[in-house]
């Protein structure tokens, strides 16, 4: 089974091309425009890693990553926070709440690629040796 | 200074300094009874005359009085601070002292102020500024995925080449008005005098507590070999005096503070501790969007972070279990500037 990935933005634009983008990777992506959605959606198909906007409308992409890091459910899953602020301050914030990682936008398609390939080859779900 | 001569003949010459000066300037006994007060200060202030008034009928009770209580500590030095008038309608900046001295029967407090428009609205200039820049980061995210797509897979399905040409086409029109917006806004905002100078974040934090009205001892400060954090001494003086309320209002009592450089040297944590739990991300929010003060178009905490470059949050201590702190990382000073 491929590793699920679950993209949480409010912008469609950008979720058009997150989408298409972790497809092409192999992944199975799921799409949540908001906090509350992406909660939902987490809890019912437990994503390997969850690619999170941090400026949602509220709850905020940081009150979500608590909120997961807080459900025992849901802890074990990977969280890549994509932002489009970029004072380090921000970084540590959003580590400080339980992110693996941290994207400022504009990104690079291949940074972020291997990103998720780094933080998805510690999941013991996925090999791409294997695949 | 050493003045070499009796000021006495002078006395008429320095009552008209005293009237002429643009500060509103107020000295008051010890029990912040005003003795005297210039023409500015009645202007500002809008009294006709300050005959038997007190000083926390001018200005707003609970932020003049702790200063009051802090200031009979220094003797003859001042502190800067941001005081609303009574009923709210404009927000001062002012320098308090207080003065025990030998040449004069009885202590006095010496008050200059003047309205606190440049301060206030140079922090939200900038921060307009600086959300107009951050706003074009997401529609130039958009254009770079989906150009870089195109590109990567020319191979995709004709559907998928439309969708992405759409998303180019569409950001460039967004990016082009952004764009144009910022510039309007950079024609429209006056340039910004920086109010940024660097203070010990001990000593900041040590004032902040005193002028809480923490017991001294209470809440031990470990961990501070900072050295300095450029920063707005006065708005960050404000913040934390909300933070420190705020904290108290959610039944937190603080047991530790710690001030130290983070690990690539660009920023000074300054970690407020206690026992327990921390706080959640929507409590933290919640603060966040409160104005400092009462004056209507108050920053509020979130304005202040940002103008900083700055941010907040709540975690548990690492490396000590059962403890939980807010967490806020400041600009670390150096000789001519903050680092970028």
């Amino acid at each position: 089974m491929p590793p699920k990935v679950l993209l949480v933005d409010d912008e469609p634009n950008i979720l058009l091309s997150l989408k298409f983008l972790m497809q092409k990777e192999g992944y199975e992506v799921l799409v949540a425009e908001n906090g509350d959605e992406a909660m939902a959606i987490a809890r019912q198909s437990l994503p390997d890693l969850v690619i999170l906007d941090v400026m949602l409308p509220t709850p905020n992409g940081y009150e979500v990553c608590q909120a997961m890091r807080a459900d025992p459910q849901l802890t074990g899953i990977h969280i890549l926070m994509l932002t489009a602020k970029s004072n380090p301050a921000e970084r540590e914030k959003g580590l400080a709440m339980g992110a693996d990682d941290y994207v400022s936008k504009p990104f690079s398609s291949r940074e972020l690629v291997d990103k998720v390939r780094v933080i998805l080859g510690s999941s013991p779900a996925f090999s791409r040796d294997g695949q | 200074m050493t003045i070499p001569f009796s000021l006495a003949p002078l006395a008429e010459l320095l009552n008209d300094l005293f009237e002429q000066v643009r500060e509103g300037v107020i000295l008051s006994d010890a029990a912040g009874v005003v003795l005297a007060a210039n023409r500015s200060a009645g202007r500002q202030l809008d009294q006709a005359s300050f005959d038997s008034i007190a000083l926390d009928e001018l200005f707003d009770g609970p932020y003049l009085s702790r200063t009051l209580a802090y200031v009979q500590q220094s003797p003859g030095r001042a502190i800067d601070f941001l005081c609303p008038e009574r009923d709210g309608g404009h927000l001062f900046d002012c320098r308090l002292c207080w003065y025990r001295n030998s040449a004069v029967d009885s202590p006095f407090y010496l008050l200059t102020f003047s309205e606190a428009r440049y301060g206030g609205n140079s922090l939200l200039s900038d921060n307009r500024r600086c959300d107009s820049i951050e706003k074009l980061r997401g529609p130039l995210a958009n254009l770079k995925a989906a150009a870089e797509n195109l590109l990567a897979h020319p191979d995709m399905s004709p559907v998928m080449r439309s969708a992405f040409e759409n998303v180019i086409a569409q950001e460039s029109v967004g990016l082009t008005r952004t764009f144009a917006d910022l510039a309007n806004l950079c024609r429209e905002l006056p340039a910004g005098r920086s109010n940024l100078a660097p203070i010990n974040g001990a000593v900041l934090v040590g004032r902040v507590l005193a002028l809480a009205g923490s017991s001294p001892g209470v809440v031990r400060l470990g961990e501070c070999d900072s050295g300095d954090v450029l920063v707005d001494e006065r708005w960050l003086q404000q913040l934390l005096l909300s933070l420190y309320d705020f904290l108290v209002e959610h039944k937190i009592s603080l047991t530790e503070i710690h001030c130290y450089p983070e690990a690539t040297g660009r920023l000074i944590y300054l970690d407020l501790l206690w026992e327990g739990e921390p706080l959640n991300a929507a409590d933290i929010e919640e603060w966040r969007r409160l104005p400092l003060s009462r004056v209507a178009g108050s920053p509020t905490g979130a304005d202040i972070l940002r103008s900083h470059g700055s941010d907040l949050w709540s975690q548990g201590a690492e490396e000590k279990p059962g403890l939980a702190l807010v967490r806020l990382p400041l600009p670390l000073a150096w000789e001519g500037g903050a680092y970028g």
